[in-house]
C-alpha cells in the first residue's frame, strides 16, 4: 500500500519493497553495521522528494535520508523504516562566477562540483576522501571534512543557505544567498545535524578561488614518533599548512600495494603529506620553514611534489587508503576521534600500545594538522575471538582519547557507531537541550529516528504529542546496540 | 561568579517570574532591541583565562573576559584571536559571541561562529549546557556552540567559551589609499583589488567622514592589511603598488576603525553579494553626509552605515536606508539594524525570529521567557 | 565465512575477491549502469553485495530481482580501475553469472549466439550470411526501423563502410620478433579487412607474422555469460593452436578478446594439467595497438582526416591499455586528433548486452554518441568490433556523418598512401 502510493509520486522503477532489493541499502560506508530497511524510494525532482516527504508525514511514517551511502558512522541506515535516497537529485542548479557561489540539488557528487566550476578558476574547499562518491547534500548533513579543510574549514564553514523540507513537509529556507542574516543561525543548527532535521533540497555553496600557489611536500620519518612531534612543531609554528596528513608504515606499504600506489617511500615508519598554499611568495618561504622543521624533528627525507601529476598522485594515494585497506583482511573498522594537537605523540603511542595489547593490526592515516585521528583496524569477523579484540582495543583508543580532552568524532559524525559514547563527553542536561532542538525541527522524531543522541537522553521522548509510544519503543530498538561492535557483513 | 552562580540567578528570575536583561561588561548596552527587563545579569565579575595551550591554538576563557585581555593573554605567546569587532576592546567576549559580532579581519578569518570551538552556557531554566568541544574540529551532536553565537542572550547566558587561535603573522602592515579620484577610476580599482590574488588580512573602504574620523584625510579611501611571512607581505605590497600608490599606516588603525560607530544613534548594516557591492561602493563612498559615516567590506559584501546624533537625523537615516537597498537591488540584500533609538525599533523591521523553528527553539530553551525578552523583537 | 549457502560454486570460490570489498563507494561513479539507473543494485558495490549475499544465503539464486541486477551489468570494468582495494570485479561477476547459470538458463538469443561462437561449422555460414547482407544495401535501408531488428542491420551497415585505401605489399624484415594474430570470430568473420590490416601493419613494423591453424573463438562472451566450461574447452583449443605457431606475440585486435586471453591463466586455474600452459600464454598476448607502441610505430603517408578516440573497456579498464593506441593515431602525418569527453566511458555494447538488455545499452550509448557529435570528427577510432559495431549502428541511426572506425585500419589507410 505504502509502495504503492510512493510509487505514484515518484514511478514504479523508484520503489523498492523487495526484501532482495534492499539489502544493498542495509549499510552505509561501515558494513560493519547492518539494518534491513522496510522500503526505499528515490525521488527524482525537488517536487517529487516533497511530496514523498508529506505523504510520509501524513502516514507518520519514519524515515531515513541517504545520499551515496558512504558514511562511516552507519547514519544512513534504516531499521525497518523508509529509506529516501536523494542521489537521483543531482542537478548543478546555478553558477555564479562573479560571486563565487553555486547553488546545487543534494545529490551532486562532491568532486562533480568541483570538475564543474574548476574552468572558472574556483573549488569547493571541503574535500572529504570519499569525494568522487560522496553528495553535497551528504556532506552538509555530516557537516564532511577532509585533508584541507585545516586551512579553509570544513562544510559548515562553506555552506551559506539551504532550502529544507521538514520532516513535517513544510519548506523552509535557511541562512540567506544574499549575504549574512539577523537572527539564530538555524542554517548552522541544520548542517551536521546527520539527517534529523529534515532534506536539504537545494543548498548554496561559497567556491573559493583556486589558490595562486601551491606546494606539496613528503617527509618520511623512521618513526611514528618523531612525525608526531614535527606534526606538534608545524602547528606551533603558527603556519596554517592547506593541508597536514599523516599515514604510518602499514598504510604506506597498503597503498603503494594497490593501483593507487603513489611513491611513498615503504621502508618509512610514517609520512606526513603536507601541502602550502597561497601567494606564490608567500609559499616559497612557508616551504622553506616547514622543510627544516621536518628536517631538525628527524626527517630522513623531504620531497616537494614536481608537477601537478605528482602531487595528484600523492593525493590520490591519501585518499583512497581507507579502501585500499580491504586487502588486509576481510573487514574494517575506523574511528575517527578529535585531540588536541600537543597529545598527539602521546595518543600515538597510547594506540600503538593498545594494539600490542590486543594484537590488533592498527593502521593511522589521518588530518594531523586538526589532531582528527582515523586508527583502522582490519581484522575478521568471522573470528569471534579477534573480533571481540578488536571491539575492547577500539573502546580503550577512545577512551584514551576523551582522557585527553577530545572528540568522539572530528568529521565522519555520531551516526549509530558512536551513540555510546555521546554520554561520556556530554552531561545528561546537554544532550537534552540536544533533544529539545531536534525536537523543534521534528516533533515526531521521525527523520532518522535513534540516530546521535541516545533516546534515553531525551527526558521528554514518551512526553511528545502525537508520538505513539508503540511507535517510540519500537524505534529505540536500534539505539540499544553496543556501540562501536562490529557486526559480521 | 561562576556558572552556578548564574544558573541560580536564573532560576530565581523564573522562581520569581522576573526576567533578565543579560549583560557582559555593559559596553554594547544599547545596541540590540529594548528589553524587557527590570533586573539585570552581569557577568563582568565571571572573567579570565580557563586554559590556555599555545601548542594548540586553543583558547577557553570565561565569558566575561574583555577582548582586549584575551589580547594580551595571547600576544605573550605570539598568538592572537583574529575578531575586531566593533566597538570597545573592553567589551566582554561572551557579548561578542552572543550579538555574532565581527569587524573587518573577518572577511579573512571568519565570523564569531567560525572562531568558536565550544561554548558552555545556561538555558532559562537554570540548566548549565556544553555544545561543541575545545578541538579544532568536532561533529558530536548537534551543534549548539553556532545556535547560541548570534542569539543575543535570549536562548542561554553563555558562562565560558573554546576559542581557535591563529599565530600572529611575522609581519602585519596596513596601508592606505586615496580614493578621492572620480567615481569610475574607484570602481575599477576596488575590482582590482578584489579580483587580484591579493589576499589581505582585512580591506575596507571608507567614506570622505569615515575616513576623516580616523584621521586618515578628508577623502574617501581605502585600508588595506597584510599580515603573513616577511616576503609574502613585501609581494603584495608590490602589487598593490602597481594598482595605487598606497601609503603606510601604523597597525593600531584599526583600533580607531573600530570605534568608527563613536556615539552614532544608528547602525546599519547592509549585506549583499559581493559583486553589487563592489558596482555600488563607488558612488556610496562618494555622497559625504557630514553625520553618516560609511564604511565598506567589499569582499564580505556588507555595507554599514553610522549615523549620529543629530536633529536632522531621522531622515537622514531614513534616506541612507532606502538609497542603499534600492541600489542593492531591493530583496537582494539583507540588512540587519545593529542599533537603532529606542522609539524606531517598532518601526523598521518585524521580529527576525518569529518564523516557526526560530519560536519554537526559543520556547524551548528559555521556556519561561526570561532571557532578554524582547531583544529580538519577539 | 561461516556455512556457506552455495559450497562448491564458482562464486563460492571467488570469496577472497568479494572480501576485499570495503564498501567504501569510490566504484559507484564510474559505472555506467549506476548513472543511467540510479539504484545501488546496479551498481558495482551494490551488485558485490548481492554476490556476498547469495553466499550468506540471505538470497536465493533464483531470485528474479538478484538475476536482474546481475544480468543488467555491462561488465565494462570501468569499476576496477577505481577500485583501491583491487577488487577483481571482472572475474566475480563471471563467477557470479557461472553460479545464477545453474538457476535460470540464458536468454535465448544469447544462447543461440554462444552456441553459434562455439562451433566453426555454424559459425562461418553465420558469418558468411552477415558478410553478405553486410554488402547489400538491405541493412542500410532496415536500420531506420524501431527495436532490436534495426539496431542489429545498423550494426551490419557499420561493418561495411571502412575507410577507403589502395594496395600496397609490406616488406617483412621481421627483426621485433615472430607474431601469431587471433583471427576471431566476428572480426574475422565481419571485420576480415580489419584482420589483413592488421597484418600488414604488424609486418611494416618489424614483426612476422606466422600462422596459427585451429584457433577458436577466445571464449570471452561465453564467459562474461557465466558459461565457464565452453569459454575453458574454447582456451585449451587456443593454447594448443598458439604453442603450435611458437610465435613469439600473440596479437589480438579485438579488446574483448585480449583481455580473456590475458587472462587464460586464471579462467583455467583449477585445472593443473592446463594452469600452467594457460599462464604462458597468456603472458604473450599483445593487443595489437600495444605491438605497435613498442615498435614506433612507423610513419606512414598523410592521411588528413580528423579522428576521435573512444578506448573500449576492455583494453582500458581490463587490459589497462591507455597510450598505445593513441600513438599509433598520432603516427600518422596530418591526422588530427581531437579528444572525446568521457572517452573511458562505456558505450553499451558490452559483448551481446546490446541484444539482450536494448534499454540499459541504448541510455548508455545515447551520451556517447552526443559527445562525438560534439568533437566534429569524421572517424571514431576503436579498437574492439562489439564498439565498432554498437558505435557504427548508433551513428547511423543519430544521423551523424561520423563513422566508427579501427585505429589499425588508419594506420593501414597512411601506409598505403605512402605506398609502404
Amino acid at each position: 500500500m505504502v509502495a504503492e502510493r510512493l510509487a505514484e509520486i515518484v514511478g514504479p522503477a523508484h520503489v523498492l519493497s523487495r526484501q532482495s532489493e534492499l539489502l544493498v541499502y542495509n549499510s552505509d560506508g561501515l558494513p560493519g553495521y547492518r539494518r534491513q530497511p522496510r522500503l526505499a524510494v528515490f525521488p527524482g525532482t525537488r517536487d517529487e522528494a516533497i511530496a514523498v516527504v508529506r505523504f510520509l508525514a501524513a502516514e507518520r511514517l519514519p524515515f531515513v535520508p541517504r545520499g551515496a551511502g558512504t558514511g562511516l558512522s552507519g547514519g544512513a541506515l534504516a531499521d525497518d523504516i523508509v529509506v529516501v535516497g536523494l542521489h537521483r537529485l543531482k542537478k548543478i542548479i546555478s553558477l555564479d562566477v562573479e560571486n563565487r557561489r553555486a547553488t546545487v540539488e543534494p545529490g551532486v557528487v562532491n568532486l562533480r562540483l568541483n570538475k564543474h566550476v574548476a574552468p572558472h578558476g574556483l573549488l569547493y574547499a571541503p574535500d572529504p576522501s570519499s569525494e568522487a562518491a560522496c553528495t553535497i547534500g551528504g556532506n552538509v548533513a555530516e557537516n564532511a571534512g577532509g585533508p584541507h579543510c585545516l586551512k579553509y574549514g570544513v562544510t559548515l564553514n562553506h555552506v551559506l543557505a539551504m532550502t529544507v523540507v521538514l520532516p513535517s513537509g513544510e519548506i523552509v529556507e535557511l541562512g540567506s544567498k544574499v549575504g549574512e542574516r539577523d537572527g539564530y543561525d538555524l542554517r548552522g543548527a541544520f548542517i551536521g545535524s546527520e539527517g534529523c532535521f529534515g532534506l536539504a533540497l537545494e543548498i548554496t555553496v561559497k567556491l573559493t578561488p583556486k589558490p595562486q600557489a601551491v606546494r606539496t611536500l613528503l617527509a618520511d620519518f623512521t618513526s611514528v614518533d618523531k612525525a608526531a612531534h614535527v606534526t606538534s612543531a608545524i602547528i606551533a609554528s603558527g603556519i596554517v599548512p592547506a593541508a597536514l596528513e599523516f599515514m604510518d608504515g602499514a598504510t604506506i606499504r597498503v597503498v603503494e600495494d594497490s593501483i593507487y600506489a603513489a611513491g611513498y617511500p615503504r621502508d618509512a615508519e610514517a609520512i606526513l603529506l603536507i601541502e602550502l598554499d597561497g601567494l606564490e611568495a608567500g609559499v616559497v618561504a612557508d616551504q622553506e620553514t616547514v622543510r627544516r622543521i621536518c628536517l631538525d624533528g628527524g626527517a630522513r627525507q623531504v620531497r616537494v611534489a614536481r608537477d601537478d601529476a605528482e602531487r595528484m598522485k600523492l593525493w590520490q594515494g591519501r585518499k583512497k587508503a581507507f579502501g585500499a585497506m580491504g586487502r588486509l583482511a576481510p573487514h574494517l573498522i575506523v574511528q575517527d576521534a578529535v585531540i588536541p594537537r600537543t597529545k598527539l605523540p602521546e595518543i600515538l603511542a597510547t594506540i600503538h600500545a593498545v594494539s600490542e595489547k590486543y594484537s590488533v593490526m592498527v593502521c593511522n592515516v589521518f588530518h594531523a594538522g586538526d589532531g582528527n585521528l582515523h586508527p583502522n583496524i582490519a581484522y575478521s569477523a568471522d573470528d569471534p575471538a579477534e573480533s571481540e579484540r578488536v571491539h575492547k582495543a577500539m573502546v580503550e583508543i577512545m577512551q584514551a582519547c576523551i582522557a585527553a580532552g577530545g572528540s568522539i568524532t572530528g568529521e565522519h559524525g555520531v551516526g549509530l557507531d558512536k551513540l555510546g559514547y555521546m554520554e561520556s563527553i556530554f552531561s545528561e542536561t546537554s544532550l537534552n537541550a540536544m533533544c529539545e532542538l531536534r525536537g523543534v525541527f521534528d516533533p515526531e522524531r521521525r527523520s532518522n529516528p535513534g540516530k546521535v543522541v541516545p533516546v534515553h537522553a531525551c527526558k521528554e521522548w514518551h512526553g511528545i504529542p502525537g508520538s505513539a509510544k508503540s511507535r517510540g519503543a519500537r524505534e529505540a530498538s536500534p539505539l540499544e546496540a553496543e556501540p562501536s561492535r562490529p557486526i559480521a557483513r | 561568579m561562576s556558572t552556578e552562580r548564574v544558573a541560580a540567578a536564573i532560576r530565581d528570575s523564573v522562581a520569581a517570574s522576573r526576567p533578565l536583561r543579560i549583560s557582559g561588561r555593559g559596553m554594547w548596552l544599547d545596541a540590540g532591541r529594548p528589553v524587557r527587563a527590570d533586573a539585570t545579569l552581569s557577568l563582568k565579575d565571571d572573567s579570565g583565562v580557563v586554559s590556555y595551550v599555545p601548542g594548540d591554538l586553543t583558547l577557553t576563557v570565561r565569558a566575561g573576559t574583555p577582548l582586549a585581555e584575551i589580547a594580551d593573554v595571547t600576544s605573550e605567546r605570539d598568538q592572537w584571536l583574529p575578531l575586531d569587532p566593533y566597538g570597545s576592546p573592553d567589551g566582554s567576549i561572551g557579548a561578542t559571541l552572543a550579538t555574532a559580532s565581527a569587524g573587518p579581519l573577518a572577511s579573512s578569518f571568519g565570523l564569531a561562529r567560525d572562531l568558536v570551538l565550544g561554548v558552555e552556557f545556561v538555558n532559562g531554566s537554570g540548566e548549565t549546557i556544553r555544545g561543541g568541544g575545545k578541538v579544532v574540529k568536532n561533529v558530536a551532536g548537534f551543534d549548539l556552540s553556532r545556535l547560541l553565537t548570534g542569539s543575543w542572550g535570549t536562548l542561554g547566558v553563555i558562562t565560558e567559551a573554546t576559542l581557535r587561535l591563529y599565530a600572529r603573522p611575522a609581519v602585519d602592515r596596513t596601508f592606505v589609499i586615496d580614493l578621492g579620484g572620480p567615481e569610475k577610476h574607484v570602481t575599477s580599482i576596488v575590482r582590482a583589488i578584489v579580483t587580484s590574488p591579493l589576499a589581505p588580512y582585512a580591506l575596507l573602504l571608507l567614506s570622505a567622514s569615515a575616513a576623516r574620523s580616523i584621521g586618515v584625510g578628508e577623502s574617501p579611501a581605502c585600508l588595506i592589511r597584510f599580515g603573513g611571512n616577511e616576503a609574502v607581505v613585501r609581494a603584495q605590497v608590490g602589487a598593490l603598488s602597481q594598482l595605487s600608490r598606497p601609503e603606510e599606516l601604523e597597525t593600531k588603525i584599526w583600533l580607531a576603525v573600530r570605534q568608527l560607530d563613536g556615539n552614532s544613534h544608528s547602525t546599519i548594516r547592509i549585506s549583499s553579494l559581493p559583486q553589487r557591492v563592489v558596482a555600488h561602493a563607488a558612488r556610496m563612498l562618494h555622497e559625504d553626509i557630514p553625520f553618516i559615516r560609511t564604511s565598506i567590506d567589499p569582499r564580505r559584501g556588507i555595507l554599514r552605515i553610522a549615523v549620529d546624533s543629530d536633529g536632522e537625523v531621522d531622515q537622514r537615516e531614513l534616506r541612507a536606508d532606502l538609497r542603499v537597498t534600492e541600489e542593492n537591488g531591493g530583496g537582494a540584500s539583507e540588512v540587519i539594524f545593529e542599533k537603532l533609538p529606542p522609539e524606531v525599533w517598532a518601526q523598521v523591521s518585524p521580529s527576525v525570529v518569529a518564523d516557526g523553528l526560530s519560536r519554537g527553539i526559543r520556547t524551548a530553551y528559555d521556556p519561561h521567557n526570561v532571557l532578554n525578552p524582547g531583544i529580538l523583537g519577539d | 565465512m561461516p556455512g556457506c549457502a552455495l559450497p562448491n560454486t564458482p562464486l563460492a570460490g571467488a570469496l577472497p575477491g568479494i572480501n576485499a570489498c570495503v564498501h567504501c563507494g569510490f566504484c559507484l561513479q564510474s559505472c555506467p549502469t549506476y548513472l543511467n539507473l540510479e539504484d545501488e543494485n546496479d551498481s558495482p558495490r551494490g551488485r558485490i553485495f548481492l554476490m556476498r549475499s547469495l553466499l550468506e544465503g540471505t538470497v536465493k539464486p533464483d531470485d528474479a530481482s538478484v538475476q536482474l541486477h546481475i544480468d543488467q551489468c555491462l561488465g565494462c570494468r570501468a569499476c576496477e580501475p577505481v577500485c583501491p582495494s583491487g577488487v577483481p570485479y571482472g572475474q566475480l561477476l563471471e563467477a557470479t553469472r557461472a553460479t545464477l547459470y545453474e538457476y535460470r538458463p540464458t536468454p535465448f538469443i544469447a544462447r543461440l549466439i554462444l552456441f553459434v561462437f562455439a562451433r566453426e561449422w555454424l559459425l562461418r555460414p553465420a558469418m558468411f550470411f552477415s558478410r553478405a547482407l553486410a554488402a547489400t544495401p538491405i541493412p542500410t535501408l532496415l536500420s531506420g526501423i524501431k527495436g532490436r531488428l534495426g539496431f542489429a542491420m545498423a550494426m551490419l551497415a557499420s561493418t561495411g563502410r571502412s575507410i577507403e585505401r589502395s594496395n600496397y605489399k609490406p616488406v617483412t624484415r621481421g627483426e621485433r620478433g615472430t607474431v601469431a594474430t587471433l583471427r576471431g570470430c566476428v572480426m574475422e568473420g565481419l571485420f576480415s579487412t580489419t584482420n589483413r590490416a592488421t597484418e600488414r601493419v604488424l609486418t611494416v613494423n618489424g614483426y612476422s607474422i606466422v600462422g596459427a591453424p585451429g584457433q577458436k573463438c577466445c571464449g570471452a562472451l561465453h564467459a562474461h555469460a557465466g558459461h565457464l566450461e565452453d569459454a575453458r574447452a574454447l582456451a585449451r583449443r587456443n593454447i594448443v593452436a598458439f604453442e603450435r605457431s611458437g610465435a613469439t606475440f600473440i596479437a589480438v585486435n579485438a579488446a574483448g578478446c585480449g583481455a580473456i586471453m590475458k587472462e587464460y591463466g586464471h579462467l583455467l586455474k583449477d585445472d593443473p594439467e592446463w594452469h600452467q600452459r594457460a599462464v604462458n600464454l597468456s603472458a604473450r598476448v599483445r593487443d595489437v595497438s600495444e605491438l605497435l607502441a613498442a615498435a614506433g610505430p612507423r610513419e606512414g603517408g598523410p592521411l588528413p582526416v580528423k579522428v576521435t578516440y573512444d578506448a573500449p573497456c576492455h583494453l582500458i579498464h581490463a587490459q589497462r591499455v591507455n597510450e598505445a593506441p593513441l600513438s599509433v593515431l598520432t603516427a600518422i602525418p596530418g591526422l588530427e586528433l581531437v579528444p572525446l569527453h568521457d572517452f573511458d566511458q562505456c558505450c553499451g555494447s558490452a559483448g551481446i548486452y546490446n541484444l539482450i538488455e536494448p534499454d540499459t545499452s541504448d541510455a548508455v550509448l545515447a551520451p556517447k554518441l552526443a559527445n562525438i557529435r560534439d568533437t566534429r570528427a569524421s572517424w571514431v577510432a576503436t579498437g574492439n568490433p562489439g564498439c565498432l559495431m554498437q558505435i557504427g549502428a548508433g551513428l547511423i541511426r543519430a544521423e551523424i556523418s561520423a563513422r566508427a572506425i579501427h585505429p589499425v585500419d588508419l594506420l593501414d589507410a597512411s601506409y598505403a598512401a605512402f605506398g609502404q
